[in-house]
């Protein structure tokens, strides 16, 4: 007889592991309101760390063993799939708390917009958080960008057999050292260059725009956070426009360009292979798509005789354009804007941007510059065959990071994913509908949602229905983590249901 | 150390942990410059399809 492996172990185990360094998390926001002298703040987040770390420590104290533990890929991608609905739900009670939202479902809604970097929000005068709940909300951002399970592995003392499966299971499937645990410090090692970087660079441009020091600190770290982890966060309700500057636009603009690149892309550029920059399929297949769509919307505005000097067609229109590609979400206009200013052929370039969105293994969402550039190469390679001689074979070959066969199964897989985003977004579109909004007004939106960007025409206020907000907490997180992972933890809850 | 044999600073060997570490720092930072260039190149693409498109339609 068999021994069946313990399936709930290693699942128990990991989730324990991820909620217990998500609820030691909080103790940086609580840091930040003590220093501020935010008391509730501080006593909402010491709470919240005292519940994570008890629900998360038990399972790891009850199920660690001393030898290594076993993960076969249903429990790996079911524990990266499960964290992240555990995790929503733990990290939204200092949101909850702090009285910045109307019901725990608008908080769970924006904690799993941040944990997704899409950006979409439900808070209650955003103007006026305290700092420690800006914080808060700008790390779930910044961690959802790197992945929790990736941060969770990063503090794993050695590489465990099984843990590959749960970096993949939160769709990320690029290894940049020989295990995942190694893979996922060097994620963290890149994020916090940049965080370095980027942190100073916004401060300072935040100083020359008139902001106090310790504000422009504060704004340049939560902007920075948002827009590496292309997430659309932001301390104010005017997001980006608030700032009224184009230095802080094109900081922006960089850096969230820069986040929406693939980690193996950043590891090969800063191990000194800057090559790969200019020949890399995702960058190439980004500069192509960018390129067209700007081309597009330009047109949508030339012919609606709107910002017709080249200045305010690049702050309105190519940075929200650029925003939505790069599935960041920041804003230099009005939500409504997009309803009245921008045209049919706008949106659509806009529409087709967020779906499309920014790279793979990146802090990206949409189904990404590599799935497109796969496609491509099928289609090129199917005609190319069809136009060839019987007998001769022909190999698509690209560019990723080294030069890969287009083989079948790349071709199977992108076609997957996409099919998935695509059925997502008109899964969302059609509960829009339902519940009685414009066709534009649920396409834009759920193409937001189902891209992971957090651009919004205006449909997402606490007031909009308890069935569309679920419908897009759920549309985020199954798009965030590429569906697959979602799936396996469904089928299994399912199979388990079935049999009692 | 160049083909030539000559050296900025001679006393200090190239394959001591120090110089190592200093050259990776420096592939590093230029790594984050080159990236940088790349957005900014990105945005140079985006403001040129702006302008010609509006030259273009003679605005």
């Amino acid at each position: 007889m068999t021994a069946t492996r313990p399936f709930w172990r290693p699942v128990g185990y990991y989730a324990g592991l991820t909620l217990l360094i998500l609820g030691s998390l909080q103790l940086l926001p609580c840091l930040v309101s003590v220093v501020c002298r935010e008391w509730n703040m501080a006593l909402v987040f010491l709470l919240g760390t005292g519940v994570s770390v008890l629900l998360g420590g038990v399972p790891v104290l009850l199920l660690h063993q001393d030898q290594p533990m076993r993960v076969g890929w249903r429990e790996g991608l079911a524990a990266a799939a499960g964290s992240w609905l555990l995790g929503m739900l733990l990290c939204a009670l200092p949101y909850w708390l702090s009285g910045s939202y109307l019901s725990y479902l608008d908080a769970c809604f924006d904690v799993m917009s941040g944990f997704t970097t899409t950006g979409l929000t439900l808070v209650q005068d955003l103007d006026h958080l305290s700092n420690g709940l800006n914080t808060w909300r700008h790390l779930v951002t910044f961690v959802g960008g790197q992945g929790m399970v990736v941060l969770a592995l990063s503090f794993l003392a050695g590489g465990s057999g099984g843990a590959y499966t749960m970096y993949v299971g939160e769709g990320k499937d690029e290894r940049l050292a020989p295990n995942a645990t190694h893979t996922s410090r060097y994620i963290w090692r890149i994020s916090l260059i940049y965080l370095l970087v980027g942190t100073v660079a916004l401060w300072l441009v935040g100083l020359r725009i008139g902001l106090s020091w310790d504000r422009s600190l504060l704004h340049g770290l939560w902007i920075f956070m948002s827009a590496w982890s292309t997430g659309g966060f932001a301390p104010m309700s005017q997001n980006i426009l608030y700032y009224h500057s184009s230095a802080y636009e094109l900081a922006t603009l960089v850096f969230f360009i820069i986040g929406s690149f693939n980690f193996a892309l950043h590891h090969a550029v800063l191990q000194g292979n800057r090559k790969e920059l200019r020949r890399n399929v995702e960058t190439i297949s980004m500069t192509v798509t960018m390129t067209l769509l700007t081309l597009i919307a330009t047109l949508g505005f030339i012919r609606a005789n709107l910002y017709t000097d080249v200045a305010a067609l690049f702050r309105k229109v190519f940075y929200q354009l650029i925003s939505g590609h790069t599935t960041t979400g920041f804003m230099t206009v009005y939500a409504r804007q997009f309803r009245t200013d921008w045209g049919d052929l706008a949106l659509f370039a806009m529409t087709v941007a967020m779906l499309v969105g920014g790279s793979a293994c990146s802090t990206a969402g949409g189904f990404k510059g590599l799935r497109v550039a796969v496609l491509f190469g099928a289609f090129r390679k199917t005609l190319r065959q069809a136009s060839a001689a019987e007998s001769r074979l022909i190999v698509q070959k690209y560019h990723h990071i080294r030069d890969l066969v287009l083989e079948d199964g790349t071709i199977q897989s992108a076609f997957l994913i996409v099919t998935c985003y695509m059925i997502t977004y008109a899964v969302a579109t059609l509960v829009g509908l339902l519940c009685g909004y414009p066709f534009v007004d649920a396409s834009f939106e759920a193409a937001s949602v189902t891209g992971n960007v957090g651009l919004s025409i205006g449909l997402t206020t606490p007031a909009m229905p308890a069935i569309l907000k679920v419908t897009y907490i759920l549309s985020m997180w199954m798009a965030r983590l590429e569906f697959i992972s979602v799936f396996v933890l469904v089928a299994i809850l399912a199979r388990k249901a079935v049999k009692r | 150390m160049t083909t030539n044999g000559w050296h900025p600073f001679p006393s200090l060997d190239p394959r001591s942990p120090a110089v190592i570490r200093l050259r990776r720092y420096l592939t590093t930072v230029r790594g984050v410059l080159a990236e940088i260039l790349f957005a900014l190149f990105l945005v140079g693409i985006g403001w040129l399809v702006s302008f010609v498109c509006l030259g273009v339609a003679g605005k």
